[in-house]
């Protein structure tokens, strides 16, 4: 704007001074005193022509007629000037002078003629001429004051249009230069700022340049071809060049690694010809970097770009993560032992419930079959005794297992209706004895119990059983009692069970739930134990939905308290739970009657010889494989109602074996499998389900757990499609009569003894390979007649090993023929009958 | 060098040589009547210390013709006459002043330096005309006032002297 007004007043000026100019130079042209001088003039050459004449009339005699007509044609040349120049075109157009001129012309007019006359003429009209030039001068002295006067005013307009010219001029100067100085005023202003801003600029500029000096990060500047144009310090320290060495040097021969360069060439090439950006303005990326030695190393690149006017720039921030990466990976090194760690726990978990349930498992059961055997009294309390030692281990190696089972999250609960007034009533007179053992009295108060809750009934005996029990150890001379009722608004139900024995103290009241804790060398001492109960007990009541917690004061006793919700009946369980009852009846009621060919796969010989002396008190059959691989080979041979199989065994385990009687085309392909294992955990079953098992039975056996085990899986018969023996002979009774039929069948087990019996015989040996397989395949064709499916198919088999003189594997087939030739042939007297 | 010293000795010989005519011209006598008379510091002269001519001298000295305004008249004029310069160099004056007189006694101080090629002329022919004393004649000093503005001030309209008689020429 400043320079705009600038502008104005100049070019105004600009404009005044020429005007100013031109009028000067008018002033220079014409000049109003030559004018008037000229005025004067005419007036003197008016005189002189007067004198003239004067001198003619006093000089009669000869008369000066030539200075007359001389002086004449002088005046005559000033008249006409006035009358032509322009000098007078001002004062030609004044009326006045416009009259007075006529008179000064009339008289040049009236005296040409005279003068151009004859002299004597012009001699006789001198006195008349002096006459007219006095008229003349009077005109000519009245036209001079006139033009004097108008080339005065003249004058002084022009003078006046000089002056405001110049006042003009003068005005617009002033402007020009209040503009000037407000020119100047902002320059300076702008001037002061700019130093300012400068000022400002260097010392941000300072303070950059020691950020990028001090920066951790080394930052290395570069332009668009990759040339370093900043490199800090840290940069130095980082990649071993120094700032000499790298400013103007190719960044990318510098520091990147071998591997890496040609991916970054292909990287810049892309982006100056796309611009598109892939580690640019990115972020964080991490990449590898080399040093001066060659040593190449991690690092953490920030990548950006700018621009300066046309000049682009990339600002390279880079991290050395050597050691961040070396910690990461020792993090996860540690992890990964840990996780080891984890792993190796849970299989010594696993193999050491296994190692201590196996000869629990022979302990427990031979327990029971002493139970059963006739002892004095002083041996049944021995038993008694054995049982409750063998109990209890089995109660800590549960315990620990309980807990593995609990930590992984798979408490499998089964809520029921549970009367706890009856739960509670039956757990106090369970344990009466032992309690009153410690000195102590049991009190249970459960008038106001709620009728019916839902919980699963065994954790819930379990955790009031573990409160109890510890109420009992820490309690001498004093009294337990055990309380049940329901909560205020119906909702819940609380289980207490207060003791007065030696008490918590306040800060080790929570600790009482934590995994392998026991309070005090004093509690162990008195109370052995894993530690583990109120840990259980917490897990598996919240598990159920519920709380647990403590009051205690020390010396006085405890107070447990269980908090459980009342709970829904849940619909479909219940009638799982009908279904599954009424079947439990109708199995128990069959039973009795459908005794079931059972193959026990079993290595260990006391594991075998429970299992089946148990399996025969239960009427059912047994027959034995000592290992997996025994087990595979005998399950081709016959068909079995149920095969019991170990999992844990040497060479060929339970979970293969299993897989390879189902892969096989034998008899026994959809025999169900129950697996006995003490592999408790529950990621087992899965792998057991895969392979084909049909039901696990946790070790230590018992009689209860097998009854009820098979009741649930013996339906072999049904599920056979081989038609069965009693069957067969009451279709053949049906046809041929029933004495015919028993008598086919007394020849096809004399036919059978006699084979057996020619098998065992040495002779057997000698005879000739086609012999044996004729003689086998006989009986295999009275076998098929009959429906001993398994007996046939062991017999065929055994013949196709002579026929192809594989007597090795004949050896194998001949010593699993006399189990299924038994098997048979106790059918075979079932049917026949006393 | 040589050639330099040639050089300006044939200039020297050559500005010689074209001087020499004006000074070796001897002024003939008037044979009309005389309408100017030269007095003064001049070379040439064929009146006793003046040089004096008639038209027909004056037309034989280079008659020169052009057009301009004058204040003094209106619309252009032709005027024809002879270059002061052209007198001056007949006189042989190359410096000084020349104090010009009219018939009414008016006089004027013309210095040498304006007479030049192309410059003031003593006028005698107006619109082709001889002037009679009547119409500013019979001689009339005008300058080329349109052709350049320098000749449009007071000073040249003051030296622009009409019905002009007598010069006098003074060297300095």
């Amino acid at each position: 704007m400043a320079v705009v007004g600038i502008l104005l007043c100049l070019l105004t000026i600009s404009f005044l001074a020429d005007t100013v100019r031109s009028e000067v130079d008018a002033l220079a042209v014409a000049n109003s005193d030559t004018t008037q001088w000229s005025l004067v003039q005419t007036e003197v050459e008016v005189l002189a022509l007067q004198v003239a004449v004067q001198d003619a009339l006093h000089m009669a005699a000869a008369p000066d007629l030539q200075e007359i007509r001389r002086r004449f044609d002088i005046l005559y040349s000033r008249i006409r000037l006035i009358g032509e120049s322009q000098q007078f075109a001002g004062l030609r157009q004044d009326p006045q002078a416009v009259a007075t001129f006529s008179d000064l012309e009339e008289f040049i007019q009236r005296q040409t003629p005279v003068i151009d006359g004859p002299d004597d003429q012009l001699i006789a009209s001198l006195p008349a001429m002096a006459q007219d030039l006095s008229a003349l001068r009077v005109s000519v002295r009245d036209y001079s004051l006139l033009g004097v006067r108008f080339y005065a005013d003249d004058s002084d307009g022009k003078r006046e249009g000089v002056a405001r010219t110049l006042a003009q001029i003068g005005y617009f100067t002033l402007a020009l230069v209040a503009a000037l100085l407000f020119g100047i005023g902002i320059l300076m202003a702008m001037f002061r700022r700019s130093i300012r801003s400068e000022r400002l600029a260097a010392e941000s500029r300072k303070r950059l340049e020691e950020i990028i000096a001090t920066s951790l990060d080394g930052i290395i500047v570069t332009d668009a071809d990759g040339k370093v144009l900043e490199y800090n310090g840290a940069a130095e320290r980082v990649f071993g060049y120094t700032r000499s060495e790298a400013i103007g040097h190719d960044m990318a021969t510098l520091v990147i690694p071998d591997h890496l360069r040609d991916a970054h060439t292909a990287g810049m090439k892309r982006y100056r010809s796309t611009g598109e950006r892939r580690v640019v303005g990115k972020g964080l990326v991490r990449l590898e970097a080399r040093r001066k030695d060659g040593a190449v190393f991690p690092v953490e690149l920030s990548l950006s770009a700018a621009t300066f006017g046309r000049r682009e720039i990339f600002v390279s921030f880079l991290r050395d993560i050597s050691e961040r990466v070396a910690g990461e990976q020792e993090l996860i090194l540690t992890r990964d032992r840990a996780v080891a760690g984890e792993r190796a726990k849970a299989e010594l978990l696993a193999v050491m419930s296994h190692e201590m349930r196996t000869p629990l498992n022979g302990i427990l059961g031979t327990i029971e079959l002493l139970e059963m055997s006739r002892l004095t009294a002083r041996q049944e309390r021995y038993v008694a005794a054995m049982k409750t030692s063998a109990g209890l281990l089995l109660h800590h190696v549960n315990g620990v297992l309980g807990m593995s089972r609990a930590e992984s999250g798979q408490l499998d609960l089964k809520p029921d209706a549970v009367d706890p007034a009856a739960l509670i009533q039956e757990l106090v007179e369970s344990q009466r004895h032992a309690i009153e053992a410690n000195g102590n009295g049991i009190h249970a108060d459960v008038q106001s119990a709620p009728a019916r809750i839902w919980a699963d009934p065994l954790r819930l005996r379990q955790v009031i059983l573990n409160l109890v029990g510890n109420a009992n150890k820490f309690t001498r001379s004093g009294e337990i009692r055990v309380e049940c009722d329901g909560t205020a608004d119906g909702q819940a139900v609380e289980f207490r069970v207060i003791d007065t024995g030696i008490g918590i103290r306040e800060e080790d009241l929570e600790r009482v739930f934590e995994e392998f804790r026991t309070l005090d060398t004093s509690y162990s001492r008195k109370a052995e134990g894993t530690g583990l109960g109120l840990a259980i007990a917490r897990r598996l009541v919240r598990a159920m939905g519920g709380d647990i917690g403590v009051d205690s004061e020390p010396g006085e006793g405890s107070l447990f308290w269980v908090r459980l919700p009342i709970g829904a009946p849940d619909t479909l369980r219940e009638a799982d739970r009908r279904a599954a009852l009424d079947d439990a009846s109708t199995t128990a009621a069959s039973e009795e009657t459908a005794p079931l060919q059972i193959l026990l796969v079993e290595d260990n010989r006391i594991n075998r010889l429970v299992a089946r002396d148990m399996l025969e008190s239960l009427g059912h059959q047994v027959f034995e494989a000592h290992d997996g691989r025994e087990g595979v080979h005998i399950a081709g041979l016959q068909a079995f109602d149920v095969i019991l199989m170990d999992i844990s065994m040497p060479e060929l385990d339970g979970v293969t074996a299993t897989g390879l009687i189902r892969a096989s085309q034998g008899p026994n392909r959809a025999t169900p499998v129950i697996a006995l294992t003490a592999h408790a955990l529950p990621e087992d079953a899965e792998r057991f389900h895969a392979a084909g098992i049909t039901e696990t039975l946790t070790k230590p056996l018992s009689v209860a757990s097998l009854r009820k085990t098979l009741s649930g899986v013996g339906q072999g018969p049904d599920q056979d499609p081989t038609p069965r023996m009693a069957g067969v002979l009451a279709e053949l009774s049906a046809q041929l009569g029933r004495e015919k039929a028993q008598d086919l069948l007394r020849t096809f087990c004399r036919e059978g003894d006699d084979l057996m019996q020619r098998i065992a015989a040495a002779s057997w040996a000698t005879e000739t390979p086609a012999a044996r397989a004729d003689a086998v395949h006989r009986l295999a064709g009275s076998a098929a007649v009959f429906g001993a499916s398994a007996l046939q198919s062991a017999l065929q088999a055994l013949e196709t090993d002579y026929r192809r003189l594989d007597m090795d594997g004949a050896q194998l087939r001949l010593d699993a023929l006399v189990p299924a030739w038994n098997a048979t042939r106790q059918q075979i007297d079932q049917c026949l009958g006393p | 060098m040589t050639i330099a010293l040639t050089r300006r000795a044939f200039a020297l010989v050559v500005g010689a040589l074209l001087a020499s005519p004006a000074l070796a011209q001897d002024l003939p006598a008037p044979t009309g009547e005389v309408v100017l008379e030269v007095t003064g510091d001049i070379q040439v002269t064929n009146r006793g210390d003046s040089a004096v001519f008639d038209l027909e001298m004056l037309q034989a000295l280079g008659e020169v013709t052009f057009e301009t305004s004058t204040p003094w008249t209106e619309g252009k004029q032709s005027f024809t006459g002879v270059e002061i310069a052209a007198i001056l160099r007949a006189l042989g004056v190359s410096e000084g002043a020349l104090k010009a007189t009219a018939i009414n006694d008016y006089a004027i101080e013309i210095p040498v330096s304006d007479a030049v090629e192309g410059g003031p002329i003593l006028a005698y022919r107006q619109n082709g005309n001889l002037m009679s004393v009547r119409e500013k004649g019979p001689l009339w000093v005008v300058y080329p006032y349109d052709l350049d503005q320098d000749y449009q001030s007071e000073v040249i309209f003051s030296r622009s002297i009409w019905q002009l008689v007598k010069i006098d020429v003074a060297a300095k």
